[in-house]
């Protein structure tokens, strides 16, 4: 530019606050966040909200069920208490126990390996979104006397088609914890090093996806035909039951395999010997809980599937021997998180024994001591459901600080740990002891047996909602503003328990090691 | 000479391997779904198997073109991933072009052997013929979709020799999807 040119005329500073006629976007408001966000930590609360949601009403529709036994049938129409009955248990595992496991994953995992996000984060935002809806709809059907079992066409397909989109957003939801675990882990912290909550969602994830896609091709198979209703009670529940049979069944516990280490290790605040092992445990015990192989009564009742039910015992008590060892040498501190820890794995073992058993009386074609097989199915599912409530709990209790923002009352806890554990263990134990004496008695009433398990329903029930109130009044404190420590135990030894991931990670436990630095 | 001054800090990539990862459970999760819809189809076959779509014959003339294709289709596919790894973006973009017509390709000719075979909802035949056929086939699309949307992205300049994430998570799905068309082939057009 030549200096005898005549300067460019200066352009005004625009003077408003929205400049050259854009209009500025206000902010978002605290609905639109939740909305949208693909936050892990919003999209994990939501889930744990929801599922504990979920899991009150599913509960106390289990105790209804049970309580229609005892009173023989005075309780409910015959045709509601049919439909819940075969409805209560897949929302159970639908709608509470599977995406509990994943909301807390969704919270947890990312700050056990260092991580800010979540994987493929707007992915998980849509898949909880979706299982939301889908278990609103699913809830809805069956209210409105539909999905499976129902008597409405219109309601009882919406029902079906609920189960199928809540088996898709549990399976995307799943690969993105996966991937996270797998892919967003800071320089040095290898694969086998992560908290095993973390390396237990891995597993689950496989399983999962492996299995839950085979339950869609069941639902799909029923839907395109645009079935009646006695077609989807009959060819549509047995296409998506076998979830709750072993070895699927088993599927439910995997990610409480993890909670439990996990919180014997925070009650030890020491390092784990022998992580290769337990490793080793977990993966086996996904091993067995493959179960997409054994979807009808051909492929279960066979020596195959014996083996898979008698071997499934041997992880369990793998884990409570090497824990117990552990526990042992270290003495712990008892805390509320490792009672959940050890009773949680209890009752699991419990579940695990009552399949054995089941299994071994196949032989002689269903005759060998002539169990009564209905009441062990339904005595392990039970069992097994328990367990991964228990666990589950156990997992809210311990990470309290991480999803809802403070810590809740240790005391109070303690007293939900025995709510929890007693009300597994009647749900579940009248249905065995029933199982087992009409091996010599077929006639037996079973209307007691049926009224205690109504108890335990309703206790464990009480046992979610104490958690869900102690959490909700821990998110509302969490608002105040108090500064927090990172570690509310004193003694974690993993990543989640501190707020700055170290620049250099040597071993499974940076924080343990920084904190024996320090010291 | 570079343009870029030597103090200038190198972009930072997306993780390495998430892509792909997902991509291995995608496939796993496509993979358990038409299995088991494949158990399905066999175990309603096997006690009326002399019986079994003998109104409604399935000709072999349009699944084996299928599997031609989708056999072609496979090194196309690993040729644009190998180009893409070596910033052969010029290759890479013709690769991904015939492996995207070879996929549609694949549409068009199960969509004319649905024509061909006429084989009603409404037979005991016909819900798990479609499940498996179908199941496979939104296979096929998804495969098409994340195919066409890498592709774009590489395009855009997204993917090179220090970044081939997407390209090559697409391609193993692609392949993912080829072995699966194969077990259909084999029990679905082959096993009659």
């Amino acid at each position: 530019m030549a200096l005898t040119e005549t300067a460019p005329p200066e352009i005004e500073e625009p003077t408003t606050s929205e400049p050259y006629g854009m209009v500025r976007r206000a902010q978002p408001s605290g609905l639109e966040r939740v909305l949208t966000t693909a936050d892990h930590q919003t999209v994990g609360r939501l889930y744990v909200g929801f599922a504990l949601a979920f899991l009150v009403i599913d509960l106390m529709v289990a105790s209804l069920v049970n309580l229609q036994i005892a009173s023989d049938g005075g309780v409910l129409d015959a045709l509601v208490a049919a439909r819940l009955d075969m409805n209560h248990l897949l929302g159970l595992a639908l709608c509470g126990i599977l995406p509990l496991a994943l909301g807390l994953a969704s919270v947890i995992v990312p700050k056990q390996i260092g991580s800010p996000t979540l994987s493929f984060a707007r992915a998980a935002a849509w898949a909880q979104w979706t299982w939301l809806l889908s278990a609103i709809l699913f809830g809805v059907a069956i209210v409105a006397d539909g999905s499976y079992g129902g008597d409405n066409e219109a309601m009882a397909r919406l029902g079906n088609v609920a189960v199928g989109a809540m088996l898709v957003a549990l399976s995307v939801g799943v690969v993105c914890v996966a991937v996270t675990v797998l892919n967003l882990r800071p320089a040095g912290l290898g694969l086998a090093d992560v908290p095993f909550f973390s390396f237990s969602m891995v597993v689950t994830a496989s399983v999962w996806i492996m299995t839950l896609p085979s339950v869609l091709a069941s639902v799909v198979r029923v839907h395109i035909v645009g079935p009646n209703t006695t077609d989807l009670a009959t060819t549509g529940f047995a296409g998506v039951s076998w979830l709750l049979i072993q070895p699927a069944v088993y599927a439910l516990l995997l990610p409480v395999l993890g909670i439990i280490i996990d919180s014997a290790v925070v009650a030890a605040g020491a390092r784990l010997r022998y992580r290769g092992v337990f490793h080793g445990l977990i993966g086996v015990a996904a091993l067995l809980a493959y179960g997409s192989w054994a979807q009808t009564d051909v492929a279960r009742n066979t020596g195959v599937w014996v083996l898979f039910a008698l071997a499934a015992v041997l992880p369990l008590l793998g884990i409570l021997g090497g824990l117990g060892d552990m526990l042992r040498q270290e003495r712990p501190s008892l805390i509320s998180p490792l009672g959940f820890a050890v009773a949680a794995l209890l009752v699991a073992v419990l579940a695990a024994l009552t399949g054995a058993i089941a299994a071994l009386d196949t032989g002689g074609s269903g005759s060998l001591v002539g169990f009564g097989a209905g009441s062990m199915a339904r005595a392990q599912t039970y069992l097994v459901i328990g367990a991964a409530v228990i666990g589950l709990l156990g997992g809210c209790v311990l990470w309290a600080q991480q999803i809802f923002g403070q810590r809740l009352a240790d005391g109070a806890s303690k007293g939900l740990v025995l709510g929890a554990a007693s009300g597994a263990i009647l749900l579940g134990l009248p249905h065995l002891v029933l199982g087992l004496v009409q091996a010599s008695d077929d006639g037996i009433d079973p209307r007691a047996f049926a009224g205690i398990s109504a108890v335990g329903a309703l206790l464990l029930a009480l046992s979610v909602l104490g958690i869900a109130a102690g959490g909700a009044s821990a998110r509302r404190d969490a608002g105040r503003g108090d500064v927090l420590v990172a570690d509310p135990w004193g003694t974690g030894t993993t990543l989640e328990w501190t707020d700055a991931v170290p620049n250099e990670i040597t071993s499974p436990e940076p924080v343990l090691d920084a904190r024996e630095a320090v010291s | 000479m570079s343009i870029i001054a030597p103090t200038v800090p190198a972009p930072i990539l997306p993780r390495r391997r998430q892509l792909l990862f997902g991509a291995t459970f995608a496939s796993a999760g496509f993979g358990a779904f038409i299995l088991t819809a494949v158990g399905m189809y066999l175990q309603a076959r096997a006690p009326i198997e002399s019986t079994w779509l003998s109104e409604h014959a399935i000709p072999l003339t349009q699944p084996n073109v299928q599997l031609g294709t989708l056999i072609m289709s496979l090194f196309t596919v690993q040729w644009a991933a190998y180009s893409i790894k070596r910033d052969d973006r010029g290759h890479a973009f013709l690769a991904l072009a015939i492996t995207l017509l070879f996929g549609l390709a694949f549409l068009n000719q199960t969509w004319f052997l649905f024509t061909q075979i006429g084989l009603p909802m409404a037979t005991v035949e016909g819900p798990l013929f479609y499940l498996v056929v179908g199941g496979h086939l939104v296979m096929v699309g998804v495969a098409i979709v994340f195919l066409a949307l890498m592709t774009v992205r590489a395009i855009g300049g997204n993917f090179s020799s220090s970044y081939p994430d997407g390209l090559s998570a697409a391609a193993l799905f692609w392949h993912a999807m080829v072995a699966m068309y194969t077990v259909v082939w084999l029990t679905v057009y082959i096993m009659k």
